[in-house]
C-alpha cells in the first residue's frame, strides 16, 4: 500500500535530517526537500484519480466549464502554494513561506471573481423583472 | 331568467375578450333564445369559440366546457367528478415532470458542492476551502434565482389576469346598473367591486414583489457566515404574511360583501367537510375560515350562474395554484434532502425557494378566492338589482 | 524515484561532513569547502529533475 511507503519515507527521512542537522546543517534541509517532492509525488498521483472522479460528476452539472475548470484551479494554487511554504518554513525561512502564502490567496480571491460577477448579474435582472 | 342568462353570456364574453378572442356576438346570441329542452338549449350556445380559449388555458385536451355543462345537468356526478380528477391528475404530473429536471440539477449542485468543499477543507490555511465554498454557493444561488423567477412568473402572470379580468367587467357592470335602476344600493356593490379590484391589485404588484425581494435577501445571507440578514428577512416575511392576510380580511370584511356572503357562510359553517378540516391541528382554523369561504363564495355563484361557471373558474385558477404548490414542496423536500450532506446555508438557500413558493401559493389562491367573491357578489347584485 | 534517493541524500551528507572534518584536521580549509560544495552539486543534480517533474504534473493535472 502506497500509505505506508510515504508513511515510511517521511519518518526515515525525518530521522536521518535530525541526525545531519547537526553535523551539516544544510545536507538536514536537502534532505526534508528531497522527501516532500517524492511525497507530493504521490501525493499528486491520488489528487489525479479524485480529479478524474470529479470531472466525470461535473459533466451532468448544469454549470458552465468555466466554473469548474476555475475551482480546480483553486484547489491546485493551493496544494502548490501549501507545499512550497512548509518547506521554506522547514528550513527555518517563515517570512518567504509568508509572502508564498499571501500571494497564494490573493490569487485564489481573483479567481472566483468573474463568479461573483455572474451573481451580481443574475440579481440584476431578477429584480429588474419585478420592479 | 333572463338576466342570469344575460349575465352567464356576459362572463363568458369577458373571458374571451381577457383571453384574446373578442367575439361580441356571443352575448346577443344567448340573450335572443328560449328554448324549453335544455339539450337544445346547449346546441344553441355556441361553445366552440369558449373551448377553444379553454383549450389554450388548460395544457391538456380532456375537458370542454359543453361536455362539463352537459354533464352536470344530467346530474352524472361521477363521471364529471371522474373527468375533474383526470384533469387534476394531468396538471399535478405535468409539473411533476417539469420540475423534476431543475430539481435534480439543484440537487447535483449541491451535492458537488458539499463534495468539493470538503476536499477542500484539506487544505488548512489557505482559505481556498473558503472561496471554493463561495464560488459553489454562487453558482447555487443564480441557478435557485432563476428557478424561482419562472415561479413568479406563473402567478404573476395569472394575478395579472385575473386583474384584467375584473378590470374588464368593472365598466361593463355600472353600465348595466346604470340602466337597470336603483342606484342607491348598486353604488355600494359597486364598491365593493372596486375595493376587491384594489386589492388584486396589490397583491399582483406589491405582494409578489415584496415576495421576490424576499426570496432574494434570504438567498443572499446565506453568503455571509454570521447572521447579518435574519433579521431584516423575518420582519419581510412576516411582513409580507401579514399584508396579505389584512388586505384579504379587508376586502372581505366590507359591510356588503359581509351581507352578500353571511347567509351562504352560515349554511356552509355547519358543514362536515369544513368541520372535518377545523379538526387539524395547528392550520386547523385558518383552514377552516378558508374552506367556509371557498365553499360560500362557490354556493353564491353556484346560485347565480350555475354549477359550470365555478367549474370553469376552478379548473383555470387549478393550474397555476397546483404548480406553485408542486414546486413549493419539491424545494422543500430538496432542502431535507440536502440537510445532511450540505452546509446549512445551501439548505437555507434550497429551503427559501421553497417558502418563496408557498407564499406566492398563498397568495395566488387569496387572489382566486377574491376573483371568486367577485364574481359571486356580481351575480348575486344582479340577482336583487334586476 | 523511490526511498532511495532519501539515503543516497543521507549518504552523501554523511560522506562530505566526514571527508570535510578530515580535509580540516590536516589544514586544507578551502579543499572542505570545496567538497561540501561538491556534495551540494550533485544532491541537486539528483533533486531538480524530481522538483521540475513535479511541478509540471502539477500544471497539467490542475490546468494552472
Amino acid at each position: 500500500m502506497e500509505v505506508m511507503t510515504v508513511g515510511i519515507l517521511g519518518i526515515a527521512a525525518v530521522l536521518l535530517a535530525t541526525q545531519l542537522k547537526s553535523v551539516r546543517s544544510e545536507y538536514g534541509t536537502y534532505l526534508i526537500l528531497a522527501a516532500g517532492i517524492l511525497i507530493a509525488f504521490y501525493t499528486v498521483s491520488r489528487w489525479g484519480t479524485v480529479l478524474q472522479m470529479l470531472k466525470q460528476c461535473t459533466e451532468w452539472l448544469p454549470v458552465d466549464r468555466v466554473y469548474v475548470s476555475t475551482l480546480l484551479k483553486m484547489i491546485g494554487i493551493a496544494y502548490t502554494i501549501q507545499l512550497c511554504a512548509g518547506l521554506c518554513k522547514d528550513a527555518g525561512y517563515s517570512a518567504i513561506a509568508g509572502q508564498i502564502e499571501t500571494f497564494g490567496k490573493l490569487t485564489i480571491l481573483s479567481l472566483s471573481l468573474p463568479v461573483v460577477l455572474a451573481l451580481l448579474d443574475t440579481v440584476h435582472v431578477f429584480l429588474q423583472e419585478g420592479l | 331568467m333572463r338576466t342570469k342568462r344575460y349575465f352567464a353570456g356576459i362572463i363568458c364574453w369577458l373571458l374571451l375578450l381577457l383571453f384574446g378572442n373578442p367575439q361580441i356576438g356571443l352575448a346577443t346570441e344567448y340573450v335572443s333564445q328560449e328554448l324549453p329542452d335544455w339539450q337544445e338549449e346547449l346546441d344553441e350556445y355556441d361553445f366552440t369559440q369558449l373551448e377553444k380559449v379553454i383549450r389554450e388555458l388548460l395544457p391538456d385536451d380532456g375537458l370542454t366546457f359543453r361536455q362539463i355543462t352537459e354533464q352536470l345537468l344530467a346530474g352524472d356526478m361521477t363521471a364529471f367528478c371522474q373527468e375533474m380528477g383526470e384533469y387534476a391528475k394531468q396538471i399535478l404530473w405535468g409539473q411533476m415532470v417539469q420540475g423534476r429536471q431543475t430539481a435534480w440539477q439543484v440537487l447535483l449542485l449541491a451535492v458537488a458542492g458539499a463534495v468539493f468543499t470538503n476536499l477542500a477543507r484539506a487544505f488548512p490555511d489557505s482559505g481556498v476551502s473558503q472561496s471554493g465554498f463561495y464560488v459553489m454557493y454562487m453558482l447555487l444561488a443564480v441557478l435557485l434565482l432563476s428557478i424561482f423567477s419562472s415561479a413568479v412568473v406563473i402567478a404573476v402572470e395569472a394575478l395579472t389576469a385575473m386583474g384584467r379580468l375584473m378590470s374588464a367587467f368593472l365598466p361593463v357592470f355600472f353600465l348595466i346598473v346604470a340602466v337597470q335602476g336603483q342606484l342607491t344600493a348598486a353604488a355600494m356593490y359597486e364598491c365593493s367591486l372596486l375595493l376587491l379590484r384594489g386589492i388584486q391589485w396589490l397583491y399582483c404588484r406589491v405582494i409578489t414583489s415584496g415576495i421576490r425581494i424576499w426570496v432574494l435577501l434570504r438567498i443572499i445571507e446565506g453568503i455571509f457566515a454570521e447572521d447579518m440578514l435574519t433579521h431584516l428577512t423575518e420582519m419581510l416575511g412576516k411582513g409580507l404574511k401579514m399584508l396579505a392576510k389584512t388586505g384579504f380580511g379587508a376586502a372581505v370584511g366590507f359591510q356588503t360583501i359581509q351581507s352578500l356572503l353571511l347567509p351562504y357562510l352560515d349554511v356552509v359553517k355547519g358543514g362536515m367537510l369544513v368541520r372535518m378540516a377545523g379538526a387539524i391541528p395547528g392550520v386547523g382554523n385558518s383552514i377552516r375560515s378558508v374552506a367556509q369561504m371557498a365553499l360560500g363564495t362557490a354556493a353564491l355563484i353556484r346560485n347565480s350562474i350555475g354549477m359550470a361557471g365555478v367549474v370553469v373558474l376552478v379548473a383555470v385558477s387549478a393550474g397555476p395554484l397546483i404548480q406553485l404548490c408542486v414546486m413549493g414542496i419539491l424545494y422543500h423536500g430538496l432542502a431535507a434532502l440536502l440537510q445532511p450532506v450540505s452546509d446549512k446555508r445551501v439548505v437555507g438557500a434550497v429551503a427559501a425557494v421553497g417558502d418563496g413558493c408557498l407564499l406566492l401559493m398563498k397568495v395566488y389562491g387569496l387572489g382566486v378566492l377574491l376573483l371568486g367573491i367577485f364574481i359571486g357578489i356580481a351575480c348575486a347584485c344582479f340577482g336583487q338589482v334586476g | 524515484m523511490t526511498i532511495s534517493l532519501i539515503f543516497k541524500i543521507a549518504a552523501v551528507g554523511i560522506l562530505v561532513s566526514v571527508l570535510c572534518q578530515i580535509l580540516k584536521h590536516s589544514g586544507r580549509e578551502e579543499q572542505a569547502f570545496l567538497t561540501s560544495l561538491a556534495g551540494l552539486l550533485l544532491v541537486l543534480y539528483w533533486v531538480v529533475p524530481y522538483i521540475y517533474e513535479l511541478f509540471e504534473t502539477i500544471q497539467n493535472l490542475f490546468a494552472l
